[in-house]
């Protein structure tokens, strides 16, 4: 079965705290940065992919942050496009029809304001949920690191 | 095309052990199918649904036309269809039955228009959606598998929850999908590798290695070892990949399967790392598959690579060394 991580939750079922599991995936797509305006901001905006064997809904997506040149844009800083729909990534909990395909790249725009070309050092963390766990809560922390630069959008 | 094993039980691949292949967008969906004709890992071929196909589980017209095209040109069998039990999709209440009665309706709908026989789902569906399904497996002609996985076995108190209810409804559309990985002989050593290599102390390793081997219950053996290296002052940071292995690997013996064949309806063939001279290292194979042969089963097997949630060795040529092992053994029996 795919994902057996996730049948630890079954395991977990008496335990009373929530386990993570911490690993490295290819999610920042190796291209550079396009210069954007979003909600009038200035700032960047990269692709990204799922770090999942799987397409996962929206509500799946517990949490995304990124780290620009040493900043850190929260979750409520940015805006996730998929299918060019924009979502704010801390407000996803109930969009369980909303669907992410492995394949597709989402983009994610970060405020970062005006950034020279670079390279610069970027960081992105991605917490997903299998959404076949019964009890407990199992989250998924992906990580991935790339140096990129900034090219006009 | 493939080498036709002399017994009755047929070989295949599910392209989820191709999941590093296919996520790197080294190969689309079609170039999988096509490889795995060509390299001669057929004839049946699985499909998880929400891995390969966009929209899932709305399965265009298109799509449909597509990977019945694929099956005509490479001469493959759909052998079964991977479906999801997603009670927990809507992270502020779970399904209700109702809820996962429709989810597992649609994706057995996908699996029916795709030619699929047999639908893999899980056993967080519970038994009771599972039975108001048996009438909608029969019509669409869709058999539905309960996946038999780590750290379940034939007699868990899970199963025979599922059992009990198969007995009652007497369906030929309810049915199992033993997983190889709840009868393995021992957690494969490139998993450990792997852990070490990720900075995982030796002393963790040797204790999960210790607690794994042990007798009881997997649940109170993953308690039991958490504890003890919370104890000895490891972090949780390291103590939470290793385990994994209570839930990835059992240990039930491969011939708890024998009274559940007459109901089997596929298999999962997993598979791990090989020693030099081809025998698998996790899976005791000479064990397992007389067990299958003597039981009668007659149906297909997925070669099941999940290595590639810790390394990034080539899936097909894994594969093309669990076809050659297998049919070793099948032609000696």
């Amino acid at each position: 079965m795919e994902r057996s991580e996730a049948r630890l939750a079954q395991l977990l079922d008496r335990q009373v705290e929530t386990y993570t599991l911490f690993q490295d995936s290819p999610i920042l797509a190796d291209e550079p940065m396009r210069t954007a305006h979003q909600a009038g901001q200035d700032g960047v905006a990269l692709r990204i992919r799922l770090a999942s064997y799987r397409a996962l809904p929206l509500s799946c997506i517990e949490n995304i942050e990124l780290m620009i040149g040493g900043t850190r844009y929260p979750a409520e800083a940015l805006t996730l496009f998929i299918g060019n729909v924009a979502y704010c990534p801390a407000e996803t909990a109930h969009l369980f029809d909303r669907w992410w395909f492995i394949l597709d790249h989402a983009t994610v725009f970060v405020p970062t304001g005006s950034l020279g070309r670079g390279p610069h050092r970027v960081e992105i963390k991605l917490a997903t949920v299998e959404p076949y766990i019964t009890a407990g809560r199992f989250t998924f922390h992906h990580a991935d690191a790339r140096d990129l630069t900034v090219a006009e959008g | 095309m493939t080498n036709q094993p002399a017994k009755g039980l047929k070989l295949g691949t599910t392209l989820y052990s191709l999941t590093t292949e296919y996520h790197s967008r080294k190969y689309g969906f079609a170039d999988l199918v096509r490889k795995v004709a060509a390299d001669g890992i057929g004839p049946g071929l699985e499909v998880v649904g929400y891995q390969s196909i966009r929209g899932f589980p709305e399965v265009s017209d298109e799509f449909a036309d597509e990977f019945r095209g694929l099956i005509e040109e490479t001469g493959l069998v759909p052998s079964c269809l991977g479906i999801n039990a997603d009670i927990n999709i809507n992270r502020k209440k779970p399904m209700t039955d109702d809820e996962s009665v429709e989810y597992h309706t649609r994706q057995l709908k996908a699996a029916a228009k795709l030619g699929f026989p047999v639908a893999r789902y899980q056993y967080p569906a519970g038994p009771k959606v599972i039975e108001r399904l048996a009438p909608v497996a029969e019509k669409l002609e869709v058999k539905l598998g309960l996946e038999i996985h780590a750290p379940h076995h034939s007699q868990h108190p899970d199963v025979l929850a599922f059992r009990e209810m198969y007995d009652r409804v007497q369906s030929p559309y309810l049915g199992f999908i033993p997983d190889m990985g709840s009868t393995a002989r021992t957690v494969p050593p490139s998993f450990f590798e792997a852990r070490q290599a990720s900075g995982v102390p030796v002393d963790v390793i040797e204790l999960a290695k210790d607690y794994w081997h042990r007798d009881g219950d997997p649940h109170d053996k993953q308690e039991a070892f958490i504890s003890e290296c919370r104890a000895r002052g490891f972090a949780d940071l390291h103590i939470m990949p290793v385990m994994m292995i209570f839930g990835l690997f059992g240990r039930a013996a491969p011939e708890s399967w024998a009274e559940i064949i007459p109901q089997c309806v596929h298999i999962h063939g997993k598979f791990f790392d090989f020693e030099d001279d081809g025998e698998e290292i996790a899976v005791d194979w000479k064990r397992v598959l007389p067990v299958f042969v003597d039981g009668g089963y007659d149906g297909y097997m997925s070669s099941e690579y999940e290595g590639h949630m810790w390394t990034d060795f080539n899936g097909f040529d894994r594969i093309k060394r669990h076809h050659a092992h297998v049919s070793q053994i099948m032609g000696s029996l």
